[in-house]
């Protein structure tokens, strides 16, 4: 693929779930990204997606393409969203927090830059693939998971801390509510479930009319 | 003018690019400069409690999370454009976290329709983001008309911010931090020198 058009791919790979529907998930992206090359239920992840066109490239039945479109989602949920994205959230808070709000680009910026190069070198990544079993099962994708969820560990530890030390400040001025807060928030932790909006809505709702 | 500019950078959130340029540890700072507003210790708090809960959520496939990026944008748009106390555009925030997602639930229905009517892939794709620009733009306006008619917004017992904490703390700790117990604490040390050194 020469580079006018991988820059074209590159431009139309931001726009994979613009479209997405319940019926084909992605597939209709996938129809404008291949040019109606790879069409109908399609559900993977939007940045790895290049990846899976160079890969599907001279054309494959259903089955393999559900197969790469599966594996991507299962290594771009694990690299990207769970370890990638937070690590970029949680340091642009750290920054935030020490050096002062103008710091939070820098984050931002390596994180378009890290998106955009595997946006813009994915097809060509794909398509030196032969069999879908080596697509993403490299080292260096286990090993740059296990890297990222350790940094990602780290930083939360430096932000849940300062959360935690935010709630502790309040013991000056609102002792009872810090109390009634850890224990509503703690009954939630220990069943393991979401505190309910409503819920939320109501007890503060309460706490404003005893006021 | 904002609540354009605020619509736009939304539709990164769940419709096309996916920078994270919506996500709230980088918008709210972002829009505090753009409007030439302090960013003071109010907007750090709505930051950081929406940068946990952004954080602690992963969409997967046909589940949808609250969309805490609109959330944020519309706690932002309540607290500096209408002087809503923090703890009402959290709370309102929190609401339109929840509407946002029915906003998206609905769309992808509108999809359906969109593409039965129009052939062509591209001028379907900006047909979507169209409708998308729109219906944010049209909860962001809502929002607005809250925090110009709800006088009640502007004020709060500010005694009652701890109780804000109550989803953050149940998201931060049902994630899995047992097994990365030893990781955290590192962090944690290091969130103590930070609080010595650097925030004290």
């Amino acid at each position: 693929m020469d580079f006018y058009n991988k820059v074209i791919l590159f431009i139309k790979s931001h726009f994979i779930q613009t479209v997405m529907t319940r019926k084909h998930m992605q597939g209709n992206g996938y129809d404008l990204l291949t040019g109606g090359h790879i069409s109908g239920y399609i559900n993977s992840n939007p940045y790895l997606a290049p990846i899976i066109y160079g890969f599907l490239r001279i054309g494959s039945d259903s089955r393999t393409k559900n197969l790469i479109a599966s594996a991507s989602a299962v290594m771009g949920d694990n690299l990207i969203w769970n370890n990638f994205k937070p690590i970029v959230l949680l340091l642009a808070g750290v920054l935030l927090l020490t050096a002062g709000p103008l710091y939070v680009i820098i984050p931002l910026i390596i994180y378009i830059a890290g998106v955009s190069v595997l946006r813009f070198t994915g097809y060509s990544y794909g398509s030196s693939k032969e069999r879908p079993d080596e697509l993403f099962e490299e080292q260096a994708w286990v090993k740059s998971i296990v890297l990222l969820r350790t940094i990602k560990f780290i930083l939360m530890g430096i932000i849940y801390l300062y959360v935690i030390l935010q709630l502790a400040l309040y013991l000056n001025t609102a002792p009872l509510y810090v109390i009634i807060t850890i224990l509503i928030a703690g009954i939630y932790i220990i069943l393991k479930r979401d505190i309910d909006f409503l819920l939320l809505i109501v007890i503060i709702l309460t706490a404003n009319m005893i006021k | 003018m904002i609540i354009l500019i605020i619509s736009l950078l939304n539709l990164d959130t769940r419709t096309a690019f996916h920078w994270l340029i919506a996500e709230p540890v980088f918008l709210i700072p972002i829009l505090s400069l753009i409007a030439g507003i302090p960013f003071n210790d109010n907007l750090l708090f709505l930051t950081m409690m929406y940068l946990i809960l952004s954080v602690n959520t992963l969409q997967l496939g046909r589940h949808t999370p609250p969309e805490y990026t609109a959330g944020a944008s519309a706690s932002f748009i309540l607290y500096a454009f209408f002087n809503a106390d923090v703890v009402n555009a959290f709370l309102l925030g929190l609401f339109a976290s929840y509407l946002a997602d029915y906003i998206y639930t609905v769309r992808l229905t509108v999809n359906q329709y969109i593409m039965k009517a129009v052939k062509n892939p591209g001028f379907a794709a900006f047909m979507s983001l169209f409708v998308g620009f729109i219906a944010y733009a049209g909860l962001f306006r809502l929002t607005a008309l809250a925090g110009s008619h709800l006088s009640f917004l502007r004020s709060s017992n500010s005694a009652m911010m701890p109780l804000l904490f109550i989803p953050v703390l149940s998201k931060m700790f049902n994630a899995k931090i047992i097994q990365n117990k030893r990781t955290m604490l590192a962090g944690a040390l290091i969130m103590v020198l930070i609080w010595i050194f650097i925030i004290k």
